[in-house]
């Protein structure tokens, strides 16, 4: 058995990284909150952005647009996506999960944009074919997302790609992240997309469904042109969806930090307590020996 | 009718409107209830709603995006501040900035980005000001 010196130095350290791991903990939670209140504030907005998505598809056809253009696979067809990791790690199988799943894609065709360290290091690693990085820290404001929709966008309008996917941690709840590959450009098939995306409060939805038979037949004006305003709005529309993204990567990335470090700090105080016992254990051990030395020795006076 | 207002942070206005005016692109557009359909643009400027009652209010919003139909409009914009919580200070330091950074040398989408900046906080300031 260690001796009673050393367990009390492991029991130390521990004690220790269990500060540290509770105090990242704090940390992660009071960012986690943040976060997630930011990812759900916007869910309304990006859900009456489709809906006038959808609603101007009746009238005009979209698929007209550039930005919703389809294009044939060829054979050297490419396509491009954006990875949005995290910066540090430290949050479970977060980034794993994620770039195991984008490494089923082809490397061959397949173009990386990174947003966010992990993914960067990762795809530098495995020698893929990484064309731009974008950083976006704990703190970013809608301009990173036009940033990083502007140069999709120009990289697909110029015909270099065929198509943009965003891969992300979809945020569902604190406990659960699920890793998510999905079709950002071209834009058209988009408005399925948009009908299953999750619904926002009810209050909002309830009274558009009652009168949603009327509404599909409603024929739109357009102001100043249909055209000016698509291009307006489709673009806007991609850059909306890039920082929805960034949000509910950010919220899982705090979520699944603080449920990490949480885990962390559990087992180290665990491992303290087992420590603890050891340690009594042997202190206890050494002072019968005690006892019986000085009895021993006792005896043989006699 | 019903208005809804909505900025990326959550729902700005929600409110029952007997006529709504907004800044469209092609100049300010006035809507009563049983509109035709329509989808425009909007510039930074000044949204009014009144009540039944005629009680008019005022707010300032980014520039954006309005779908109107016939009992209802949904606004989306990056921003909307209701008169009373215009900041005057605030927007004016805005405006400052914004005016400062269009004179450095800088990249198209820096210049829309301040030009945006500009307008928005002229809007706030337009609105704050002219009822005195």
């Amino acid at each position: 058995m260690a001796s009673t010196r050393e367990i009390r130095r492991r029991i130390k350290s521990v004690k220790n990284t269990a500060q540290i791991t509770k105090a990242m903990q704090m940390v992660a939670a009071s960012k986690m909150r943040k976060a997630q209140e930011l990812a759900l504030a916007g869910r309304p907005y990006s859900d009456i952005l489709s809906s006038t998505l959808r609603d101007i598809g009746e009238t005009i056809s979209l698929s007209k647009h550039p930005l919703c253009e389809i294009r044939e696979p060829r054979s050297d067809s490419r396509i491009t996506v954006l990875v949005i990791t995290t910066d540090k790690g430290l949050c479970g199988g977060l980034n794993t999960n994620l770039l195991r799943k984008v490494s089923e894609l082809n490397p061959a065709t397949t173009d990386f944009v990174t947003a966010g360290r992990k993914g960067r290091q990762m795809l530098a690693t495995l020698r893929r074919s990484l064309i731009a990085d974008f950083e976006f820290g704990d703190v970013f404001d809608f301009r990173k997302a036009r940033q990083i929709g502007r140069f999709l966008t120009e990289r697909f309008l110029s015909a270099q790609t065929d198509q943009i996917l965003v891969a992300y941690n979809s945020f569902i709840n604190t406990i659960t992240q699920k890793p998510e590959i999905i079709r950002l450009l071209p834009l058209s098939g988009l408005m399925s997309d948009i009908l299953t995306e999750k619904p926002i409060a009810h209050n909002l939805t309830s009274p558009e469904q009652n009168q949603h038979a009327q509404l599909h037949s409603l024929e739109y004006l357009f102001e100043p042109s249909h055209q000016e305003v698509l291009n307006i709005l489709l673009p806007h529309a991609v850059n909306y969806k890039i920082w929805q993204y960034l949000l509910e990567a950010k919220a899982s990335e705090h979520s699944a930090r603080m449920i990490a470090m949480k885990n962390a700090t559990d087992n180290a105080k665990q491992l303290v307590k087992d420590l603890t016992l050891d340690y009594n254990k042997a202190r206890q051990a050494s002072i019968t020996n005690e006892i019986l030395e000085i009895s021993a020795a006792a005896a043989a006076m006699n | 009718m019903k208005l809804r207002v909505v900025t990326p942070t959550g729902i700005a206005i929600e409110t029952e409107a007997a006529y709504v005016t907004l800044p469209g692109s092609e100049g300010e557009l006035g809507v009563y209830p049983n509109h035709i359909p329509l989808v425009t643009n909007l510039v930074a400027g000044e949204l009014a709603v009144r009540d039944k009652n005629g009680q008019v209010t005022y707010y300032a919003i980014a520039e954006g995006f309005a779908q109107i139909r016939p009992d209802q409009i949904s606004v989306l914009t990056e921003l909307a501040t209701a008169e009373s919580d215009i900041d005057e200070k605030a927007a004016e330091e805005a405006m400052n900035r914004a005016k400062l950074a269009l004179e450095q040398r800088m990249s198209d989408e820096e210049i829309a980005a301040a030009e945006a900046a500009l307008a928005r906080a002229a809007a706030q300031l337009r609105l704050k000001r002219r009822n005195r």
